[in-house]
């Protein structure tokens, strides 16, 4: 009798530990999207709380309120984790889309632009990629309220809605203090984002590790789009160091993709000091032997390059082998002291990618028409002002011309742009957004508007 | 083995995790969360010493098996929220559950203890079964990292069904040991090794295998280490050799084998505890090698977590050279340790 009631009690507990039966939607997530073409399958994966449980779903893509209805294609399930691949409608727009989940019960469960649809990967393709930003919300005790840094963040999002690059890299300390309404905010700044994020944490993401995991996913991942990987090393465990399973993870990533474009992101620079400790020759290797041609840091608050020998070059940014970057923080305390740019601000890094080769990846901070050695682009120095009706001024302090930019008009009705290119029109509630394609020469300061068609 | 398994559970399936939950909330320090972790060692600790010299009353076979009742019903419910989201905004709550967890996995211990000490001290056979129970239980958490947790609830729902339990052999006649010094001292030393998976994998829960590895390689070490006299010199050798090779390249402590031969060499370490006769009111020393151990867990992630002095872990192998000399020389006809003593 007491045997069976132990016995009952083991049960008892572990069904009361299971039910109801729920999961949760690890991947895909804002950080580390499911990037590819309509029409194409990706793969979502479910943590259930009893394993063997299949969740009867329904699943759908969500953008400006317009839903798009997802083909389960395939499933597998393994203990208590359930991978479903889903087929995207091949009609569906190209864009950022929320990865909506409806289990039985009629309960949502949503992933906020997680999945992009978008072309195959050009041979000419033009990254942005960030580090350090601003500190977000009021603070304790309401930290969700307005503070200074979310004002800083919006116009770095404006700004580079304007460069619109395919893809936004996030390289980590990406919410300075680390308490949970900071990741909160960080979300909501990164849903104005145009472009797909993927994200790595830093060392600053440590002092609040629960509220990263939360919103932005695992701290190390890789995020395939075509031939072209985006590998996301997380460098802030522990003091500045990469363990030796992610190290183990690596080499295996790596040479699954063998033939693929890689980019590597991590927050702590190879080089000089405060970066990564361990494993670093080791890594230089593998990055040489896969041709990887960029590897791009922030931690310094300051811009510099190194070649793969470690030297930091002050010779011009074109030389052999992989770059290692460094980039400015985009809104926390500079350090010029470690700079080797031609001035200190707060900024990103835009670079170009021609096939597997690193084309400009650096700003021409002296105005002498070439691009210098380490300078990332300034921001805050691209005025985007929305004037209304449909109107919207562009005001550049930038050295160089920004070829091929985006800006978004918005109307009631359908109209045309008075300058630029109509890429593409989107409906957004009950107002018409018009996607003009625009070069934005040095120094100028226009207004695009939209008019009625001419006849 | 219930006794054993309530007894053992406390240092070495709580505790580890709880460094773990430490690891990645205990930096939070803005957050109520993070303050509850730091907190909640040092208040096991006290609850743990208190218990152990003022709660005779839990002796009694009657109150004894309602707080193990009731802890189950504890631990069930404190559970729930961990199951699926270790980590969520509510985080708050979960460190008060893990510490309510704590709390409940202490009085089980100090039950647990005092039904082994009533039984006339622990048993080798049990104890070693013990371990392979809990190396199963700690495997679990690679489905869900805190799962171990929760099968605290069917233990201590088992020992308020099963009382006592009987001892192999007259266990009064067996020498009463005193575990000491530098044996702490190697306790310390495999619990800086075996965190370092711990470490490593962190919020990726595979570093739940390693801590049943580690658990499983104590099992073994208990029992070969009376069995087999060559295994007594060739565990502790074996496991030192692959720790100080994994101190030149750490990422062999994230190799399977270097856990589960630790882990062997800390079982062999501890057979003399699980062979000798209760002293007071307590099994042998564990009041001894439960902070000894925890303390080399954190020591672990500390030097682990600096990179630059990550290498003082051959330092601190150095001391045991002389001690560890004279085990091999002896071990062959005095499997249960050289510092065992007959009782007086």
């Amino acid at each position: 009798m007491r045997r069976a009631l132990a016995v009952f009690t083991a049960f008892a507990a572990i069904l009361w530990a299971a039910l109801p039966l729920r999961f949760d939607v690890r991947g895909p997530r804002l950080g580390i999207p499911a990037l590819l073409a309509p029409g194409e399958v990706f793969t979502t994966d479910l943590h259930l709380s009893h394993p063997g449980w299949r969740p009867a779903l329904e699943a759908r893509l969500e953008r400006d309120g317009v839903s798009y209805p997802l083909e389960l294609v395939g499933d597998h399930l393994a203990w208590n984790r359930l991978e479903l691949d889903y087929r995207t409608p091949p009609d569906a727009p190209h864009g950022g889309y929320d990865l909506v989940l409806v289990d039985d019960s009629g309960v949502e469960h949503r992933r906020e632009r997680s999945v992009h649809l978008l072309p195959p990967p050009a041979h000419d393709l033009r990254i942005v990629q960030l580090a350090d930003l601003p500190t977000f919300g009021s603070g304790p005790p309401d930290g969700f309220g307005e503070g200074p840094g979310d004002a800083e963040m919006r116009q770095i999002v404006r700004e580079i809605n304007l460069i619109r690059p395919d893809y936004v890299l996030l390289s980590g300390d990406v919410a300075y203090v680390g308490g949970w309404f900071h990741y909160h905010k960080l979300h909501e700044h990164l849903l104005d984002l145009e472009s797909p994020v993927i994200c790595v944490l830093g060392n600053h993401e440590y002092k609040g590790l629960a509220g990263y995991l939360e919103t932005m996913g695992a701290p190390r991942h890789v995020v395939d789009h075509g031939d072209l990987s985006f590998v996301s090393l997380n460098t802030g465990h522990g003091r500045d160091q990469l363990t030796a399973s992610q190290f183990t993870w690596l080499e295996r990533v790596m040479d699954e993709r063998h033939d693929q474009r890689v980019i590597v992101q991590m927050h702590h620079p190879l080089f000089w000091k405060r970066k990564v400790f361990v494993r670093v020759d080791e890594m230089v290797e593998l990055f040489a032997d896969h041709e990887v041609p960029i590897v791009l840091s922030g931690h310094w608050h300051a811009d510099n390059v190194f070649d793969e020998h470690g030297v930091s070059r002050t010779d011009g940014p074109d030389f052999p082998g992989t770059k290692y970057v460094t980039t400015t923080a985009a809104g926390a305390e500079l350090h010029p002291d470690q700079s080797t740019a031609f001035e200190s601000y707060h900024g990103y890094r835009v670079f170009e990618l021609h096939g597997n080769q690193l084309g400009r990846y650096t700003y021409d901070g002296d105005g002498d028409g070439q691009p210098d050695t380490s300078s990332s682009h300034p921001a805050h120095r691209m005025l985007i002002e929305d004037l209304g009706d449909g109107g919207v001024r562009i005001a550049s302090s930038w050295n160089e011309d920004l070829l091929g930019a985006t800006v978004s008009l918005r109307s009631r009705r359908e109209l045309v742009p008075d300058k630029g290119t109509l890429l593409r029109r989107r409906v957004q509630g009950d107002m018409i957004l018009h996607e003009v394609r625009i070069d934005v020469p040095a120094g100028a300061d226009f207004v695009v508007k939209l008019v009625e068609p001419r006849p | 083995m219930i006794a054993h398994l309530l007894w053992l559970q406390l240092p070495f399936v709580y505790l580890p995790l709880l460094v773990v939950g430490l690891a990645i909330y205990g930096a939070d320090f803005e957050h109520p969360s993070g303050r509850i972790y730091l907190w909640t060692p040092l208040v096991l600790a006290v609850l743990h010493s208190l218990l152990r010299h003022f709660g005779r009353v839990l002796a009694k076979r009657e109150v004894s098996a309602a707080v193990l009742i009731l802890g189950a019903a504890v631990v069930a419910y404190a559970y729930r929220p961990l199951h699926m989201s270790w980590w969520d905004e509510r985080s708050t709550s979960q460190a008060a559950h893990i510490l309510a967890i704590g709390v409940c996995s202490v009085f089980a211990s100090q039950l647990g203890a005092r039904r082994v000490t009533r039984a006339g001290g622990p048993d080798a056979t049990h104890a070693a079964c013990a371990f392979a129970v809990l190396a199963l239980i700690a495997t679990g958490g690679m489905l869900y990292p805190m799962i171990a947790l929760l099968a605290l609830a069917p233990l201590m729902a088992a020992g308020a069904a099963v009382d006592d339990e009987a001892p192999d052999a007259p266990r009064a006649e067996r020498p009463a040991t005193r575990f000491g010094g530098w044996r702490r001292y190697a306790v310390l030393l495999a619990g800086i090794e075996l965190s370092l998976p711990l470490w490593d994998f962190q919020t990726d829960p595979r570093w739940a295998l390693f801590l049943g590895l580690g658990l499983l390689g104590v099992a073994a070490g208990v029992v070969l280490a009376a069995r087999r006299p060559l295994f007594a010199v060739l565990l502790p050798a074996f496991a030192t050799v692959w720790t100080v090779a994994a101190a030149f390249d750490s990422a062999q402590t994230v190799c399977p084998m270097h856990a589960l031969l630790v882990g062997a060499g800390t079982g062999w370490l501890l057979r003399p505890l699980f062979e000798a006769r209760a002293v007071k009111d307590e099994p042998a020393s564990l009041a001894w090698c439960t902070p000894v151990w925890i303390v080399g867990i954190l020591l672990g992630y500390v030097l682990a977590a600096n990179r630059s002095i990550m290498g003082l872990r051959l330092l601190f192998w150095l001391p045991l050279l002389i001690p560890l000399l004279g085990v091999f020389r002896n071990a062959p006809s005095r499997p249960s340790g050289s510092d065992s003593r007959p009782t007086t």
